[in-house]
């Protein structure tokens, strides 16, 4: 039993996986970068048949794209907006956790589920909710506020997206922030209320350093998914009123699936694929040495 | 269906007396003919064997057609592309087409905006899944050029659809704009979707509101017949503390669009000129931004999230005083199950006209949306899938579908209107379908062009940006001015102008002389 | 040091939050069993006035609801619950059973396994309305568009860096002196795998097949734009239930989206203690 056997086994553990991912992910990949260099569309024949241009679609989008780079610019906004509203609600939520209560296995699950509900269903829920004789409405004119034509409004369409995302993904700070209280180790906490620090000084000058991992984390995994944000959008409001909720993944929806303009929105998707990468990694480096120690 | 000797005994029975009307629609309909084809043929002023030959001559081709097609087919089954909510019009022919030619019909459902979507998707999947597809006018440009569909002109001179007839053709302009792409018939239509404005009769016979009416604003209360009228009806009506809105129109995204074209054509402008410069961004561009603007304050809260059912919906409430939709927004605001608190008390106009510089009234109507019938280049048995469209859409067996409430064809065709079944007058009423043809015989087209989808999905954008206050008129303007010239200049303009040309070739006479399109000079 | 407790002026808090939270899936209980005349009242109608199952009825028999005076509803979705069913196991399976070989493979015998895993990013990064283009290119060569195949196969690859990097982050956790242990009791190392290690992670295997299962089960798009007759699955089906006469069927829809919740809900409370280390594929433990 030596090691090149050792070797070959790991091989063929991991073959058919590789194997999948060529075959699945790569390959459809590939034929998307071949795409973007083309100037085809279904209406100019097939896609051998398309010819090559260069980076003429790349040009295109920076240059005279403006829907595209709005639509860009609107998803870091809205990206930002969500995580930091997210991150806020989540970690208090999670401190409040860190007390006892009774019911709190209950209580957990249910602030949980959110995360559950499928994003379709999000996005039809919320709709619902917000129709201007719909429930929010009827709730704020209780509070004696008028209720607002939610989807006629730029903003107002904006800030009902926001609440659906915050609605259905705070959770998921709220969880990764709670294992990552539950991890913090006692005796540093115990040090500082020894050497006289209040609640307040250790949550901001202890736990808080200590969780800063986790909190790039949950980050990460929720930038990867924001910049994706489609469904919600989709059933809620297409991307109005005009095209101000029209987020990144919507408007490479419409150039593939509307449009059929397919090598001009493979262009756009490997922009956005560049940019997402550009920006997972930008975030990660900070932690990047307590993330690989972590693995070990 | 087939002429028999008895339905040709019937005929010669009726056309000399023999027979009373009522006894000759029984005669037919025991002899397996629609009530819908009996009835044209009894009221036709051919008399009724000529008439018969001739109205019911496509539905017989087209039979006859489906008999040879469907004796060569080695799968007898036909799969038909439908946007949901349209099945009603056809399911009642199933049997028929099962019992008598052996062939199965399979609806494929799609949301009403997928269908475009699948049909390109299958220009470049070629799975031969879909014989007949159901797309609106605006598809056939792209759908053609992919090589998705047949050109149908060979089979339409062979065939005769009578799509172009004088008596029970589809009516002109609406059959040239739905129908053709630079001058080749691609679809054969279906569904007649112009948009007619609605009132509610209740309100306008109300005699303490007429003299309020006439009292305040000098003239008598009835239907607008101008945009102005349609403005000052609209902010008297409105009654928001009742929960009655001066109108429905729509102002949701992918809607809005049409209610901009439509006002810009009441205006004598239509969408580009001879040289694909988009005409909109202009004085009367601006003043429709403007009055759509002030007329946002008299509708319906709703109005920026309508969908076609939902505006229904609400009208059918009895949520307000008018309403701009297609024919089936009247079928259903009549009908008791879909309009509790309109039943009986909806008028119908032609679209409001607006004055042109010369001082003259112009009258246009929209003609959108309208899906038809087109045929697969994937599909194992084109011949048969052909004689399904021509059949559907036969004068005969169209008058027989439309009035079916479980769909949304609505009529289209000269018979429709001017020489309609009982039961088309039962859905439509006598004055409705004049109304419908008054309108339509003025109608301008949809962007049925290449890059069709483009191009109004940008003008979509821009209103409803406007119309929602995240630009200014002249703004939004200017970036769908940007946005067309972009669309135009990546879809090819030499193309673009040429198919814009064929489009605008066939319009009214009043449109064609405001528009200047008569001195278009290719 | 025994935590606090939530005093009164917190708990209010939290009520407020669990309000927040709960409210939108009572909402969508609620439109799931109002008969058809509450479903789009203008105000909105909070709790039906006589609560009915007839908009779960109508999901498999569509003229049920004909009782109600709506007709014309010829959407069954039994095909699409079938469809969704078939599609997430067997996809969940698969994408499983390779990740499960992977994962051992790459943590036990692979040097390079600690660098960030780029390919996931990639994978799960780039927009799939572009993804799926290619995607319908290449199945249309080899028939597998419209077919369960090719969804699975989509599904499969998609999930797999997924349940690969998670259960990964499992067989990390499992000190290699244990299968060592085996292999010197004269076990090969594949059959040390197979009974010493595999049944060692056997939670963490449970929670990874609940994920890639809750994934599969909410895709929306690619079932979209891969589905034209013979495939559907239930968030597809969701966006169908319109008709002519009636509009658009609210509460139709929202007893679908309420049975499509369920088993998700469900499942996630199942695995709840690994649901933070799923969700951030594997980064975080607990």
């Amino acid at each position: 039993m030596g090691k090149k056997n050792a070797i070959s086994i790991g091989r063929m553990f991991t073959t058919p996986g590789q194997l999948v991912s060529l075959l699945v992910l790569v390959m459809p990949l590939a034929v998307a970068f071949y795409m973007s260099f083309t100037d085809w569309t279904p209406t100019r024949g097939s896609l051998a048949q398309a010819e090559f241009v260069g980076l003429e679609n790349y040009r295109e989008l920076l240059v005279w794209d403006t829907r595209f780079l709005e639509a860009i610019g609107r998803t870091l906004a809205l990206s930002a907006i969500c995580l930091c509203l997210e991150f806020l609600l989540g970690l208090g939520l999670a401190v409040l956790f860190m007390r006892s209560f009774r019911g709190k296995r209950a209580l957990l699950s249910a602030f949980l589920t959110p995360m559950m509900v499928l994003p379709v269903v999000v996005g039809y829920t919320f709709w619902m909710l917000f129709q201007t004789n719909g429930p929010v409405n009827q709730v704020l004119q209780l509070l004696g506020m008028a209720g607002p034509e939610w989807f006629k409004d730029s903003t107002l369409a904006f800030a009902a997206v926001v609440i659906t995302e915050v609605w259905h993904w705070t959770p998921l700070f709220f969880l990764i922030l709670l294992s990552g209280l539950n991890a913090v180790p006692e005796n540093p906490i115990r040090a500082a209320v020894i050497l006289g620090a209040n609640p307040r000084q250790v949550f901001w000058h202890v736990v808080l350093p200590m969780l800063r991992p986790v909190i790039v984390v949950a980050f990460v995994i929720r930038t990867m998914e924001v910049i994706k944000l489609f469904d919600e959008v989709f059933m809620l409001t297409r991307g109005g009123p005009g095209s101000s909720t029209e987020t990144i993944s919507l408007y490479i929806y419409k150039l593939a699936f509307n449009d059929f303009q397919l090598s001009y929105g493979a262009a756009a998707a490997f922009m956005v694929l560049v940019g997402s990468l550009l920006l997972v990694h930008l975030l990660l480096t900070p932690i990047k040495d307590q993330l690989m120690e972590d693995r070990h | 269906m087939h002429s028999t000797p008895e339905i040709q005994t019937a005929l010669e029975k009726y056309e000399n007396g023999v027979l009373s009307r009522r006894a000759f629609l029984r005669r037919m309909g025991i002899l397996g003919v629609g009530f819908a084809a009996a009835n044209a043929v009894s009221l036709s002023p051919l008399g009724a064997t000529k008439a018969w030959a001739a109205i019911n001559g496509a539905e017989e081709r087209a039979w006859n057609l489906a008999k040879t097609a469907a004796a060569k087919a080695a799968k007898k089954h036909l799969t038909l592309l439908i946007p949901t909510g349209s099945i009603g019009n056809m399911t009642p022919y199933v049997d028929k087409w099962k019992n008598e030619l052996g062939v199965t019909l399979e609806f494929i459902e799609e949301p009403d905006e997928v269908v475009h979507t699948k049909g390109m998707q299958e220009a470049v999947a070629k799975t031969g899944r879909y014989d007949v597809m159901m797309p609106t006018a605006m598809s056939y440009p792209d759908w053609l050029d992919s090589g998705l569909i047949y050109d149908l002109t060979d089979w339409v001179n062979k065939y005769q659809p009578d799509i172009f007839h004088d008596e029970w053709g589809v009516v002109f302009p609406a059959s040239h704009h739905a129908q053709l792409y630079n001058g080749r018939v691609v679809g054969l239509l279906c569904d007649g979707d112009q948009i007619t404005l609605l009132c509610r009769a209740d309100h306008i016979k109300n005699s303490a509101k007429a003299k309020a009416f006439e009292d305040k604003h000098g003239y008598k209360l009835n239907l607008p017949k101008t945009w102005k009228e349609y403005y000052v009806l609209a902010q008297f009506m409105h009654d928001p503390k009742n929960n009655f809105y001066g109108s429905l129109e729509y102002r949701s995204r992918y809607y809005s669009k049409w209610m901009f074209m439509q006002r810009l054509a009441s205006k004598g402008r239509l969408w580009f000129d001879q040289d694909m410069n988009p005409t909109f961004n202009s004085p009367e561009g601006l003043q429709v931004l403007e009055d759509m603007l002030a007329m946002n304050q008299y509708l319906h809260p709703d109005a920026f999230s309508f969908t076609w059912s939902s505006n229904y919906n609400a009208f059918g409430r009895g949520e307000g005083f008018m309403n701009i939709v297609w024919p089936s927004g009247f079928k259903y605001s009549t009908a008791p199950s879909t309009g509790p608190a309109t039943t009986g008390k909806i008028m119908a106009t032609v679209m409001p006209a607006d004055t042109l510089p010369d001082g003259n009234l112009l009258y246009a109507g929209m003609f959108c949306w309208g899906y038809g019938f087109a045929i697969s280049k994937y599909s194992a048995n084109p011949e048969l899938a052909y004689a399904y469209a021509q059949w559907m859409t036969s004068p005969t067996i169209s008058a027989d579908a439309i009035p079916y409430l479980g769909g949304y064809s609505d009529p289209y065709r000269i018979n429709h209107m001017l020489k309609p079944t009982p039961r088309l007058v039962e859905t439509y009423t006598k004055d409705y379908l004049k109304t419908l043809y008054n309108n339509i015989v003025n109608t301008v087209p949809d962007f049925c062009l290449p890059g069709g989808f483009e191009y109004q999905d940008a003008l979509d954008k821009e209103v409803h940006a406007c119309m929602t206050g995240e630009k200014k008129p002249k703004a939004a303007l200017d970036a769908a001015s940007r946005a067309f010239d972009r669309i135009t200049r990546r879809v090819g303009k030499d193309k673009v102008r040429k198919s814009w040309f064929a489009l605008t070739e066939n319009l009214a006479a009043p449109i064609k002389k405001a528009t200047g399109r008569s001195d278009w000079k290719m | 040091m025994a935590p606090r407790k939530l005093g009164i002026p917190l708990a209010v808090v939290m009520g407020a939050g669990l309000a927040f939270t709960l409210f939108p899936i009572f909402w969508l209980v609620m439109t799931a069993i109002k008969p058809p005349i509450d479903w789009n009242a203008s105000p909105a109608v909070w709790l039906p006035s006589c609560p009915t199952f007839i908009n779960f009825l109508t999901l498999f028999d569509p003229d049920a609801i004909r009782e109600y005076g709506v007709g014309g509803v010829s959407q069954s979705a039994t095909a699409a619950v079938f469809g969704s069913i078939l599609a997430s196991v067997a996809s969940t399976c698969i994408s499983v059973c390779i990740g499960l070989f992977s994962a051992i493979g790459i943590s036990r015998y692979s040097k390079g396994s600690r660098s960030t895993p780029l390919v996931i990013l990639s994978g799960r990064m780039f927009p799939p309305a572009a993804i799926a283009v290619p995607f319908v290119i290449i199945f249309s060569t080899v028939s597998l568009i419209d077919s369960y195949v090719g969804l699975i196969a989509v599904y499969v690859a998609v999930t797999l860096p997924f349940s690969t990097w998670m259960l990964k982050s499992f067989v990390d956790d499992l000190p290699r002196e244990i299968e060592e242990a085996a292999m010197l009791d004269g076990m090969t190392r594949v059959k040390a795998h197979l009974t010493v290690t595999i049944p060692l992670i056997k939670g963490g295997l449970f929670s990874t097949t609940m994920l890639v299962f809750i994934l599969n089960w909410s895709e929306f798009m690619f079932a979209l734009v891969l589905s034209y007759s013979n495939i559907s699955t239930i968030p597809v089906q969701l966006s169908k239930y319109v008709t002519a006469t009636a509009g658009t069927l609210y509460g139709v829809q929202a007893a679908l989206a309420v049975l499509a919740m369920l088993p998700l809900v469900a499942g996630g409370f199942l695995i709840q203690g690994h649901l933070a280390r799923g969700m951030t594929f594997g980064a975080i433990k607990q």
